[in-house]
């Protein structure tokens, strides 16, 4: 069945004997992009090196394929094709189909490796030049290669040529000394922007230290009378980096001088826990990697949403991928270790028909990925991250602004559950002792994400270094997630965990190391993927699906024995001390030697000055249509405010079984705002997640974007049923150019927001996440230097803890005769709302922004959001749906579509300040929401909300037609069926 | 006998087995997890218990297919004995029913365990699929037993039944088909067909000639509490305003019932 490659490696295909569906997909795919294709066939092809004899390769292939449905042979081309494609990983790719066969062949007795590849079998009207594009259209140059023959030259040279993409790399690098002591400050200034220089001349890449940065390292090393190693100066970038000190929203800023997150993030929770006093339910906020709060009396829940935007952009798959990976072990390694039980995504991108081309080399070299391929890809590896470690996906949402045509942002969430105590012990605290052993736990260490994956194209190629990108294997971390958490943890085995994200080890062990006051570690006992990394490597490397433990010495043996039972990986590569010191050792010598103290508290702090100027943008004007149904049913066609149904049903979001309000609710499968989750099968408590997000305001005023984003969460959570007395926020600051005085400025009235806001309504932050320079600087497909500059986006999560999952509320509206309400009154505010942007789009080819962005009276507000939950709370509300996005009008309609009823409405008397019809419809006023209410409840529902602006806006009726009036005439006549079918458009994919 | 014991297989990416354990326990079993590991190493937890289960999940990232990984762990390390000797019931489920697939059993007809007669092959439309379904139980099983029509959720990309026509005929006449996509309440709630990945002949579950070992797509351990359904919010102000009681229960549990039940 295989056979014996002339390369010396075995090889085995495995075809489908009937249609494929996986190859139709790809077939259609490639019609619809206007190629000629007329059959399409797909192979999966495993690579063993070195050679195996035949006999045992016949065994093996018994072992891949299904006899049933599938074929295997050496080489399973069809009797005629036009074009070959075979898609393989570079080397060092994390190669998750080809760990899979090798447990599959060898199941662990005796291993070699296997190397998965792909063939594409083409036949159709195709010229070479269209069968290479195919080949890009489905691979990556950055962590594939792709090799395309021709009938001919596949004949000719009896198949592909396989090479297997092995790791070359022999020699044991050593660290070396960098001289800084008497380094002039344009060398210094070198090494911290361009990186450390290799003998050849060319740099490492950037260290990203400034001149003042710099020159406290010289400072320290001077007094030291010595020179750092390698090792030293990377260990001491990575700790001092933007992404693990935050130091813009640590440092001074203007006149704030304990800076922005103390002052308005930290300081919002102080003053809101204050107030609540004996009700605060905060239990371990901004110190942990993620913010617990209490669930029930057993136990807390915990939350934390991270980015993962630049990955992302070079290999959307694997970055998103590692992004929902990486949020999941952020759960892990909360406290004593969580258990992860929700996940979720965001997505802020250019739309996929959004055909801008860039470039990030000069002469059109170097391509930026499509903002089509950018979606796609995200939207796969989110499925991986999250379905492969079994958490449902539930919470997520999709936002398009072309400002993210370079760089898209992607937001990853992890929840979990934590016993609040056990073996006498609070297990959201933690602390390695002195005495007790690093240990490393997981996935082997590599050259991934060194340096965040600052490399060319020329670099790659077979037998080249393994790139640079990070692509997690979620069965590792599966694997050691369940033997941590569902038994080592309980089994008091440990004393301290931490994830490996950013920095790899440098980062995890010199925080723990802060528990006991040192840490000795000796790198040469840290496993690796291949041989060849320079310590310095193996120090910071970003390999992923890893944790750092601490295991006290007389538990080493059980901890051991148990990972080895389970298949996972441990090595105790140290030790933590109480010297003060971070001391390594590599190859019997001393590679780094630097106080804690200066590790972790010497980066000199800057004292940032910024500016502000309100733009003033130009006052759109168009007349207001008699008619909006047109206009309505363009709206929800539109990406921002579409269903995204094709992305919540591949996403798992029932696995564990706690799915209560799911992505999709009602008849029509409305994508919700809000989600419930009941995580314990014994007990009615549900956690509530919702978020807000409104960056289209930040091109008027920052303070008003995140006011909003904190007024949505809040609203949208409400609306689903939450208690206001048990609901938290989590922030995450996704800016851009944050060197310059203006995007600072920006920045400070953000968070200036957050904390009048949060504190307003006693909503406090839990945790959160920053990323300062979301912008791209390249080339533009004229060959002209460009910058795109994402939106100041602010990401506001919301959890919350609800007694009975049962009293939760859905957007659909449910009854003919119901009443329909609209709570909450309407202002002429659509400064940068999606009708502004619409409407400048179809008028004159570009949106318009208008300058009236929504206000929020955080104080009128939250009384109706407590009116509203009084009501909420005696069941008086059939339907609850949040106005926000889009306005009244798209609320409306989606509750209708949702619950697949009629409505018929006259707005006539609507507390509102609009002029025009148009303007209130769609206004998007914070504050509002659209409820449905039994007409025999009536009188309650309306008692209940005495003292806030509501209005009986009409009926839900048993027809199917929405119809909206105002002053005896119509402005809406549509029916649900053909506003479904408009949400339906799936817009942005 | 009073209350059987139930068993969850576990490790190498199953995730489903927590809540597979509560279904069994609900429904009136002892039932534990046991990483498969440390039934290797002691099967006489396997031959202690009188229900074993294969839950769902992504065995080894299901690479070469899904649950061939676990299917060859079981094979070599375990074999098949286990699973047919004695009075045990066994149930695989989502991915659990892939691995009974490539075990070879179910449908094992004429009691030929171990030679594969059926397959679960890529959903029709490529991708992973998460919605709920209607199902027909049907067939002589123990584990079908006067269910009739339920409703459920679907989690797999691999879901399609595949099987050559002789085999699927002679499943048919020797009634081996215990479950049936079909058009009931939630496909009608929700508006979306009855056969969710292009299963032949809608087949979403099936046993092997005793009926004691059963393979289903669908997954009931995940339909086991009333506001598991997608339409809960629904019926509950249906019943709240017609002065009914509000139910706590769902469709899924009666599976895990008929199982236990079927030792008292």
């Amino acid at each position: 069945m295989g056979a014996v490659n002339k390369k010396g490696a075995s090889r085995i295909e495995v075809i489908s004997k009937s249609l494929d569906p996986r190859a139709e997909a790809m077939r259609k795919k490639l019609q619809s992009k206007g190629f000629c294709v007329s059959s399409l066939h797909l192979a999966d092809a495993y690579t063993i090196d070195p050679e195996i004899n035949v006999q045992s390769l016949d065994e093996i292939a018994e072992k891949l394929y299904n006899p049933l449905t599938q074929h295997a042979g050496i080489s399973n081309a069809p009797e005629k094709f036009d074009f070959a494609v075979e898609i393989s990983c570079l080397p060092g790719v994390t190669d998750n189909p080809g760990l899979a066969a090798k447990e599959a062949i060898f199941d662990s007795s005796e291993w070699l490796p296997v190397y998965s590849s792909r063939m594409i079998f083409l036949s159709g009207k195709l010229a070479r030049k269209d069968a290479d594009e195919i080949a890009g259209i489905f691979s990556n140059p950055l962590i594939q290669k792709a090799s395309v023959k021709s009938y001919g030259e596949f004949i000719r040279d009896k198949g592909m040529i396989h090479d297997a993409p092995k790791v070359m790399l022999y020699e044991k690098p050593n660290a070396s000394i960098v001289e800084i002591i008497n380094a002039d400050d344009g060398q210094l200034k070198e090494i911290g922007s361009h990186g450390i220089a290799n003998p050849d001349g060319t740099r490492r890449g950037s260290l990203s230290m400034s001149l003042l940065y710099m020159k406290a390292v010289q400072d320290y090393f001077s007094e030291k009378g010595r020179n750092p190693t390698d090792l030293g100066l990377e260990s001491t970038s990575q700790t001092w980096s933007e992404h693990c000190k935050h130091t813009i929203f640590a440092d001074p800023i203007d006149e704030i001088k304990e800076g922005l997150f103390k002052t308005y993030i930290k300081g919002a929770t102080e003053v809101i826990r204050k107030k609540k006093g004996s009700k605060d339910f905060c239990v371990s906020v901004f110190t942990d990697n993620a913010g617990g709060i209490i669930f029930d009396d057993d136990f807390l829940v915990c939350d934390k949403v991270e980015t993962h935007n630049y990955p992302s952009t070079i290999d959307p798959l694997g970055g998103s991928g590692t992004g929902i990976l990486g949020v999941i072990r952020d759960i892990i390694g909360f406290g004593m270790g969580a258990k992860p039980i929700i996940a979720g995504f965001g997505l802020c991108s250019a739309s996929s028909d959004d055909k801008t081309e860039l470039y990030k080399g000069e002469n059109k070299t170097q391509k930026m990925l499509s903002a089509e391929r950018i979606i796609e890809g995200v939207v796969s590896g989110i499925n991986e991250g999250g379905n492969y470690s079994g958490i449902p996906v539930t919470q997520g949402f999709v936002f398009f602004d072309q400002s993210y045509r370079g760089r898209p942002l992607v937001f990853a969430r992890g929840i979990g559950l934590i016993p609040r105590e056990a073996n006498g012990k609070k297990m959201h605290e933690k602390k390695a002792n002195s005495g007790d052993y690093v240990v490393m736990v997981g996935g082997r260490v590599g050259k991934d994400g060194i340096h965040g994956a600052t490399f060319s194209s020329e670099a790659m190629g077979s037998g080249s270094p393994a790139t640079a990108v990070q692509i997690g294997d979620p069965m590792i971390q599966k694997k050691m997630c369940d033997a941590l958490i569902n038994e080592a943890r309980d089994m008091g085995l440990y004393t301290s965990i931490t994830d490996n994200g950013a920095g790899g080890l440098s980062c995890s062990v010199a925080e723990m190391a802060k528990e006991s006051g040192g840490c000795y570690v000796n790198l040469d006992k840290v496993p690796l993927k291949y041989k060849g990394l320079a310590p310095w490597e193996i120090w910071i490397s970003e390999s992923q699906e890893r944790m750092t433990l601490a295991v006290p010495k007389e538990k080493w043996e059980a901890f051991s024995a148990l990972m080895e039972k389970r298949d996972v990986e441990a090595t105790v590569i140290g030790e933590f001390t109480d010297s003060g010191k971070c001391i390594v050792d590599y190859n019997g010598k001393n590679v780094m030697d630097i106080d804690m103290d200066f590790l972790h508290n010497g980066l000199p702090k800057r004292h940032m000055h910024t500016s502000f100027s309100r733009k003033v943008h130009e006052e759109p004007e168009f007349s207001c249509l008699e008619d909006l149904t047109d206009t309505l049913h363009s709206m929800l066609k539109r990406p921002n405010l579409a269903s995204f149904e094709f992305v919540s049903q591949q996403y798992d979001h029932e696995v564990q079984g706690g799915s209560v309000i799911k992505p999709l609710q009602g008849k029509g499968r409305v994508n919700g705002d809000a989600t419930v989750v009941r995580p314990r099968p014994g007990s009615k408590k549900a956690v509530l997640l919702s978020h807000g997000i409104n960056p289209s305001y930040s091109e008027i005023d920052t303070y008003d974007m995140a006011a909003c984003a904190i007024d949505t969460a809040v609203r949208n959570s409400v609306a689903a049923g939450a208690d206001l007395e048990h609901l938290a926020l989590l922030d995450n600051f996704c800016w851009c150019s944050s060197d310059e005085p203006e995007r600072l400025g920006q920045l400070k009235r953000a968070a200036k927001a957050c904390y009048e806001t949060a504190v307003a309504y006693h909503t406090p932050f839990i945790s959160g996440k920053d990323s300062m320079f979301n912008d791209f600087n390249g080339f533009d497909e004229s060959g002209k230097p460009v910058k795109i500059s994402a939106l100041p986006t602010l990401l506001i999560s919301s959890v919350g803890v609800i007694e009975d999952a049962e009293k939760s509320i859905s957007i659909d509206a449910k009854f003919g005769g119901d009443l329909v309400y609209v709570l909450g009154e309407t202002h002429e505010e659509l400064g940068g709302s999606e009708y502004f942007a619409m409407k400048g789009e179809q008028e004159r080819g570009e949106k318009y922004i208008g300058n009236n962005v929504p206000k929020v009276d955080a104080e009128k507000n939250l009384s109706l959001y407590m009116a509203f939950s009084s009501a909420a709370e005696k069941g008086l509300a059939g339907s609850a749906i949040s106005i926000h996005r889009g306005g009244m009008a798209v609320a409306l309609a989606k509750s209708a579509v949702a619950g697949q009823v009629g409505m018929e409405l006259d707005l006539t008397g609507i507390p509102s300040s609009c002029s025009r019809d148009d303007y209130e419809m769609f206004s998007e006023t914070q504050g509002r929401l659209v409820v449905t209410v039994s007409p025999e409840n009536r009188e309650m529902f309306e008692e209940a909300m005495q003292g806030s602006a509501f209005f009986l806006a009409g009926r839900v009726t048993n027809d199917k037609n929405f119809r909206i009036t105002k002053k005896g005439k119509e402005i809406v006549n549509t029916s649900i069926d053909s506003l479904a079918q408009s949400y339906r458009k799936d817009g942005g994919y | 006998m009073a209350k059987p014991r139930a068993i969850v297989l576990a490790g190498y990416g199953t995730s489903s087995e927590q809540e597979t354990m509560c279904a069994f326990e609900k429904a009136g079993a002892y039932a534990g997890i046991a990483h498969l590991n440390d039934i290797i190493e002691n099967p006489s937890k396997l031959e202690n218990s009188q229900i074993i289960a294969i839950p769902g999940g992504l065995y080894l990232a299901d690479g070469t297919g899904s649950g061939n990984v676990m299917s060859l762990k079981i094979k070599n390390n375990l074999g098949l004995d286990k699973f047919i000797e004695g009075d045990k019931l066994v149930i695989g489920i989502g991915n659990g029913f892939n691995v009974l697939a490539g075990l070879g059993l179910v449908p094992a007809l004429n009691n030929n365990y171990g030679i594969r007669q059926a397959a679960l092959c890529h959903n029709e439309t490529a991708l992973y699929i998460n919605r709920w379904t209607d199902i027909e139980m049907q067939g002589k099983s123990p584990w079908a037993a006067g269910i009739g029509k339920i409703s459920m959720p679907i989690g797999h990309s691999e879901a399609r039944f595949y099987a050559e026509k002789e085999i699927i005929d002679e499943m048919k006449n020797k009634g081996l088909i215990a479950a049936r996509y079909c058009k009931g309440e939630i496909c009608s709630y929700l508006g979306l067909e009855a056969n969710p990945c292009g299963s032949l002949d809608d087949i979403a579950g099936i046993t092997d000639e005793s009926g004691k070992i059963l393979g289903i797509m669908p997954r009931p351990e995940r339909a086991v509490f009333f506001t598991q359904r997608p339409d809960w919010p629904y019926l509950k102000e249906h019943l709240r305003r017609s002065g009914k009681e509000i139910p706590q229960e769902s469709d899924g549990i009666k599976i895990f019932r008929n199982g236990v039940d079927y030792f008292r």
